[in-house]
């Protein structure tokens, strides 16, 4: 094999395993990088709607003598509505389900809304959907002002040992579970 | 369908062509793409057991920072790790390419294709599992854009996504199933390699040396000079920066990220299916199709040789329906690839796909010996379409004779070129790696010159017979190899005392420019 071969042999490999290693790394600008992002978790045990009646006595005489209870409800775990105002304009507003095929699983949220760099007023409401007496239910609401960075991910969730909406932003939140640190 | 070369072959042969003038055929990278994935495998679960050695799921990313601050082994051996695997999805798609341009993707070899198919995004999905686990910027991408993917099915209570949301540490039980899925992929994927080759015989899954510690020096000093980089930890409460992203493992991110997380479900089945269908999209129309081969019982003597010899399994030996003791060889259709080896396996030409058996050869090799009339001091070349022997030949003038390979060709042809008066006969095959009929030059070479059936007859003279690898690309060598070989039998007429060549080949060759060889044709 003659020099300028090998020569060249070199080159092309070199090139060819240059090009793999570049893109191996090449950058990439994931999208929504110049704006924040307003993202709303929490998981909450929702509220039962029930319905009970008085079992007839030829009810009561058909069952096993066991399960004689008199009085038999039915009930399901109602629906919530999440409203996101931003700056009183309404950016988000849907209707959020208990899981589960039979909706007898808690209520889980995850919606993220975009969220433009600079300060702003957002409100939160999360409150039952479908219910003749829902005035009478106590909603869980968050009136916040956030100043938003680009890329920066704005945390709603429920506090845990008041119950409440708050605000955590990042710098606040565990994101890795390394504990050597 | 025309005749012409279709633009992915076009393409294919081109960029062969190129590399054979660099590395030669014989260390072409391309002509090794499956090999050199398998054989990255085994780099893969070397560098991953040291990498297990160290890994701790309860600090992923802190325990990945030390294998890279190890001043001697863990740096270099953890982006070997990630190069090997770039590297065999570049392998692993070189290797599909190479078998959709040459249309060795249908009929017996559907299996392959489809196992194949399934290797890869089984690869990919054990790629995204060893991402994750590292737990940096670029994990927290892919770990949330597959999040995003599961949660549109309905079958998970709570969404998987609240598992990044940044309002607790990410479990170490996510570390513990991504570390077990990264260990348990790859006995899947020995599972479909199994599949992928069973359906040839005596499989290659190692590169030619030249080839394989070529490959892993240039990954290994990639590794040593720019190590893969360690992004810093992920930040689940940060998004949208920029990120050094595997463009080989995160492919699908830039387009994933901005399409409804439910199209993933719509697309990736339809793109998965339309890979899977290649082989029947591919497969020729009925009139088309080019004939297994077949046996004539009555000339089959039961030698075996063809089972021997099928590169792909697909001859038996089954008792004799005829009354005469034995057995017989019976073609199995289903595997049958009418690659036509078995037809220069077969001493007294008793198989080969219809049209192209021994028999319409001889008949051939009278016709053109009739024609072109050869003398002592003329060298025919015999040569394989995939070779460079044709473009060889017209350069140089000299008598061509093309087969559909070099395996293919019974050595009888070689005798009777001989006693046609050729003054010799030069055997051109493509590159044994090609694998488009798989181990044609070594059986012919064997049969030429090693007494393998059907071996050529000893009263044939061997130094009017050469056999020479060259592949599109190497008319350079091939030339030289043409000048040699007319020079010998220009020796062996003058010894002999015959006059001087009508033509003077080797003065021909000189006189004209050596171009590049041209691919001549493509699998039927």
């Amino acid at each position: 094999m003659t020099v300028p071969r090998i020569a060249v042999l070199a080159l092309v490999t070199t090139l060819g395993a240059s090009a793999l290693g570049w893109l191996s790394r090449a950058p990439y600008d994931p999208p929504g990088g110049a704006t924040g992002v307003l993202r709303l978790s929490w998981r909450l045990r929702g509220e039962k709607e029930e319905h009970c009646r008085k079992r007839t006595p030829a009810e009561l005489e058909a069952l096993p003598i066991h399960m004689r209870t008199p009085e038999v409800c039915e009930g399901r775990l109602v629906a919530y509505r999440l409203a996101v105002r931003i700056d009183d304009e309404p950016a988000a507003e849907t209707l959020v389900a208990p899981a589960g095929a039979r909706g007898d699983r808690p209520i889980y949220v995850l919606r993220e809304v975009p969220l433009p760099p600079g300060p702003h007023r957002v409100r939160v409401r999360f409150a039952r959907a479908t219910s003749a007496h829902a005035d009478r239910h106590t909603a869980l609401e968050l009136d916040t002002r956030i100043e938003a960075e680009p890329g920066a991910i704005e945390l709603i969730t429920i506090d845990p040992e008041t119950g409440r909406l708050v605000h955590r932003a990042g710098a606040h939140a565990p994101a890795s579970p390394d504990r050597e640190h | 369908m025309s005749d012409e070369p279709r633009a992915s072959y076009r393409a294919l042969a081109r960029l062969d062509a190129w590399l054979n003038r660099v590395y030669t055929s014989r260390h072409n990278p391309l002509y090794h793409s499956g090999a050199i994935a398998a054989a990255l495998l085994v780099v893969l679960i070397a560098t991953g057991i040291y990498l297990l050695l160290f890994y701790r799921i309860g600090a992923p990313h802190a325990s990945v920072s030390r294998i890279g601050a190890q001043p001697w082994t863990g740096r270099w051996i953890r982006s070997l790790h990630r190069f090997a695997s770039d590297a065999v999805i570049v392998a692993t798609a070189v290797h599909a390419f190479r078998m959709y341009a040459q249309r060795r993707t249908w009929g017996p070899r559907a299996l392959a294709w489809v196992s194949g198919v399934f290797l890869l995004g089984a690869f990919l999905a054990c790629g995204w599992t060893g991402y994750v686990l590292v737990w940096d910027a670029h994990a927290q991408l892919l770990a949330i854009q597959g999040a995003r993917f599961l949660d549109v099915l309905p079958i998970f209570g709570e969404p998987i996504g609240r598992s990044f949301v940044g309002e607790r540490p990410v479990p170490s039980a996510f570390f513990f199933v991504n570390l077990f899925a990264h260990i348990a992929l790859p006995i899947g994927l020995g599972v479909l390699l199994w599949v992928h080759v069973a359906r040839v015989a005596r499989a290659v899954l190692l590169p030619a040396r030249g080839v394989l510690w070529g490959s892993l020096a240039a990954l290994t000093l990639l590794a040593v000079l720019w190590p893969a980089p360690l992004l810093p930890a992920a930040d689940l409460l940060r998004t949208g920066d920029r990120v050094p992203l595997d463009w080989f493992f995160g492919f699908w991110l830039p387009v994933a990220q901005r399409l409804p997380a439910w199209s993933a479900w719509a697309l990736g089945p339809l793109v998965v299916g339309l890979c899977v269908a290649v082989p029947w999209l591919t497969r020729p129309k009925r009139a088309r199709l080019p004939a297994p081969a077949t046996v004539n019982e009555r000339a089959c003597t039961g030698c075996e040789q063809c089972v021997r010899d099928c590169p792909y399994e697909a001859i038996e030996m089954v008792p004799r329906a005829d009354g005469r003791a034995g057995l017989v060889a019976r073609v199995k259709i289903e595997l049958c690839t009418s690659c036509g080896i078995c037809i220069g396996s077969c001493p007294p030409m008793a198989i080969g796909p219809l049209g192209v058996t021994a028999r319409d050869q001889i008949a051939e090799v009278r016709a053109f010996v009739a024609d072109r009339k050869p003398g002592s001091r003329d060298v025919v070349i015999v040569g394989c379409a995939w070779s460079a022997a044709r473009a060889e030949a017209e350069r140089c003038g000299a008598a061509y004779l093309g087969v559909p390979c070099v395996g293919a060709m019974h050595s009888s042809t070689v005798e009777l070129l001989l006693r046609g008066g050729a003054g010799g006969v030069l055997v051109v095959g493509c590159a044994e790696h090609d694998g488009r009929t798989r181990e044609g030059v070594t059986w012919t070479a064997a049969r030429l010159f090693g007494g393998r059936k059907a071996e050529l007859k000893a009263r044939v003279d061997r130094n009017r017979v050469r056999l020479v690898q060259a592949s599109l690309g190497e008319g350079v060598a091939l030339h030289e190899a043409v000048r040699a070989f007319a020079d010998q039998i220009g020796a062996l007429a003058a010894r002999q005392g015959d006059g001087e060549p009508e033509v003077d080949l080797v003065a021909l060759c000189r006189a004209r420019r050596i171009a590049d060889a041209e691919p001549t044709g493509e699998v039927a």
